[in-house]
């Protein structure tokens, strides 16, 4: 239905622009958005920022309070545990160990998505049906278990960790950029493209990827969530990062012997882990109600 | 509807054998001789050696050994563990009932809490509502469930005692195991304290569940909440509305009927996160089931272990996927139509 517009003029800005206009617009996520560039910017510079080694043991102060409490100190902003390590260090540095390692995971997914995706879009026949079978299973799997899987292959470790959880996100990825793919190929430009004599590497480099692109970044945000999640996961069950590593899921684990008595040892890495993917899902979730709000225009 | 079904379980045929190799390749790919794997026996002796691989037949090509290990599979020989030596196969079948009843609680709740909280959320004339539930639906789906779990541990077990911290029942009461679950279980014994241990058998239950559903509720409500609102739109509705019908009569006629039904299909997606989401809860509350066992397992590098929990769980999860795929097809025959297209 047009619309009698009086006073707007029409509406010429970039997508990207309308985009980040229509986002802006609703405030959770803006502040959302703030959060997570926050969290980057530490799990970044934690090395910096940290006061102490997070391996460093202070003895003669083991469970601190927090700086709030009366009994706490601010020489241990958010306490210490029960081997007196500092829990503000040990979280800083965990923030590079979950949201870091999660959102690399997540691109590296997503580059092995992206070519795997795009071939499995372009071919058709056999070889697709085929694809389409080895998908469905992989895809019924959730991912955690898969990840859960791997790991008690490859054994223990941050490093098995991160191989497990992208090897659990790739099929995700590669559905979904298949479907993308190949809706996009019946389209008409396509044809006028091809018509024109395009090649496949010319079709994917100039007309799909710029059609993929916002597609593609917002399922990323979704899926940085689950890697926070299932990387905090595998660590709390003691199969993935270990012990005196300071991941977040690792340290709540670390610390439930002291937690009935001191329990901001487990509060505080959870809450932090709470906010991680709060924020994440929050832009995730706004990017997509404003992709869905540009479509409508 | 015929043609559905037997796509789905010509489906389901692919999937049982693909998982079946995964789990024989297992035993190549995991650390360690390929026999002691298979059999689940850790330090053979040299004189047996070579008896047993002549039984396991290690002696010739793979495309034989994969045979006699699928015979052996469906013959329930799912070799011992490494740490107790103990038939593996009924360690997981004594196991999984508990993680079945578990789950099977934890949707049941989240069908009664999320449905009508989606109802709610979808009026248009309350956006103040909607605006509250999905932000709360956003906040459950966002806290970690290990978190949550010890949020919870901490006000209802530990400041105001009302709930026990973990396990299935009290060690008071002595039930004798018939089906593993254990609410069935209580109801068939014929002891003079039926009552009680009921009681103690749910108040165990309370949190784990509550906890578990919270990932499957706030997946419901989203769901229906959009469902709701797509079919709230349709002109069918708009003639119900016009014929004179009452709110309630509409919602129940209609809304409802079409509305929930995205909702079965969407537990049929969201199945096997809940029984991953299982496995870490019974971790936390020390729930004797599958889950646990298996991170136990994998814990002790019991090798022979992970396979038979590994087959198990994904066994678990694919049948319930297609049986709810299967189920949505009978309820939605618009559906059915599309399913013709493609498996």
């Amino acid at each position: 239905m047009e619309k009698f517009r009086f006073f707007t003029s029409p509406n010429n800005s970039s997508p990207i622009h309308q985009l980040w206009r229509l986002f802006k617009s609703n405030h959770f996520s803006l502040v959302a958005a703030w959060l997570f560039l926050f969290f980057i910017l530490v799990a970044i510079f934690a090395p910096m920022l940290a006061p102490y080694s997070p391996f460093a043991q202070h003895p003669e102060s083991l469970l601190t309070p927090p700086a709030w409490h009366p009994d706490g100190t601010i020489a241990f902003p958010f306490g210490t545990d029960a081997l007196g390590r500092d829990i503000f260090t040990r979280v800083l540095y965990g923030l590079g160990f979950s949201f870091g390692l999660a959102i690399v995971s997540v691109f590296m997914a997503l580059t092995l998505g992206v070519l795997i995706g795009v071939f499995a879009g372009f071919s058709k026949g056999i070889r697709s049906s085929f694809l389409n079978h080895i998908l469905d299973i992989a895809l019924t799997m959730p991912s955690l278990l898969i990840a859960i899987v791997i790991v008690a292959i490859l054994g223990p470790g941050i490093a098995n960790t991160f191989w497990a959880v992208v090897l659990a996100m790739l099929p995700q990825f590669i559905h979904h950029i298949r479907t993308e793919v190949a809706e996009l190929l019946n389209k008409d430009f396509i044809i006028a493209y091809k018509l024109d004599g395009a090649k496949p590497s010319h079709l994917f480099y100039y007309a799909l990827l710029p059609n993929l692109v916002e597609n593609i970044i917002i399922f990323s945000t979704m899926a940085i969530s689950s890697a926070i999640l299932d990387i905090a996961v595998l660590g709390f069950i003691g199969i993935g990062a270990q012990s005196p590593e300071p991941e977040l899921g690792t340290m709540v684990s670390d610390s439930l012997d002291v937690f009935y008595l001191n329990p901001w040892t487990v509060m505080l890495p959870g809450l932090l882990l709470f906010l991680c993917i709060l924020s994440t899902n929050i832009v995730g979730d706004g990017l997509r109600h404003a992709l869905k709000e540009r479509r409508l225009q | 509807m015929f043609n559905y079904v037997y796509r789905k379980v010509w489906l389901l045929f692919f999937i049982t054998f693909a998982v079946f190799t995964f789990v024989f390749s297992l035993n190549y790919m995991f650390p360690g001789d390929v026999l002691s794997n298979m059999t689940g026996i850790g330090e053979i002796p040299a004189e047996e050696y070579t008896e047993l691989a002549r039984i396991y037949k290690l002696d010739q090509n793979v495309i034989v050994q994969y045979f006699y290990f699928l015979i052996r599979m469906f013959d329930g020989n799912w070799g011992q563990s490494f740490t107790n030596g103990t038939s593996i196969f009924d360690q997981v079948f004594n196991a999984l009932p508990a993680t079945i009843e578990l789950a099977t609680f934890a949707l049941i709740y989240s069908f009664i809490v999320a449905i009508p909280l989606g109802i709610l959320a979808s009026s248009e004339t309350k956006p103040w509502l909607d605006k509250s539930i999905l932000a709360m639906s956003i906040f459950g789906f966002s806290m970690p469930i290990f978190w949550l779990a010890l949020l919870m541990i901490l006000v209802f077990s530990i400041n105001l005692g009302w709930f026990p911290i973990s396990g299935r029942l009290s060690l008071v009461y002595d039930i004798p195991t018939v089906t593993g679950f254990m609410i069935i279980d209580i109801l068939l014994s014929d002891v003079s304290y039926k009552r009680e241990a009921l009681g103690d058998a749910v108040n165990h239950l309370a949190i784990p569940t509550f906890v578990l559903a919270a990932y499957p509720t706030t997946v419901l409500i989203r769901t229906t909440r959009q469902s709701m609102k797509n079919v709230m739109n349709t002109s069918y509705v708009k003639a119900a509305r016009a014929k004179g019908l009452s709110h309630i009569q509409v919602l129940r006629r209609h809304g409802l009927r079409n509305g929930l039904l995205p909702v079965i299909q969407m537990m049929g997606l969201h199945f096997g996160t809940l029984i991953t989401l299982a496995m870490v809860t019974e971790v936390i509350f020390s729930w004797p089931g599958v889950g646990l066992w298996l991170v136990d397992a994998i814990h002790q590098r019991d090798y022979p272990a992970i396979q038979g929990g590994i087959l198990a769980m994904s066994g678990m999860v694919f049948v319930a996927t297609i049986l709810f795929d299967v189920i949505y097809m009978i309820f939605d025959p618009l559906a059915r139509r599309h399913g013709y297209g493609k498996i």
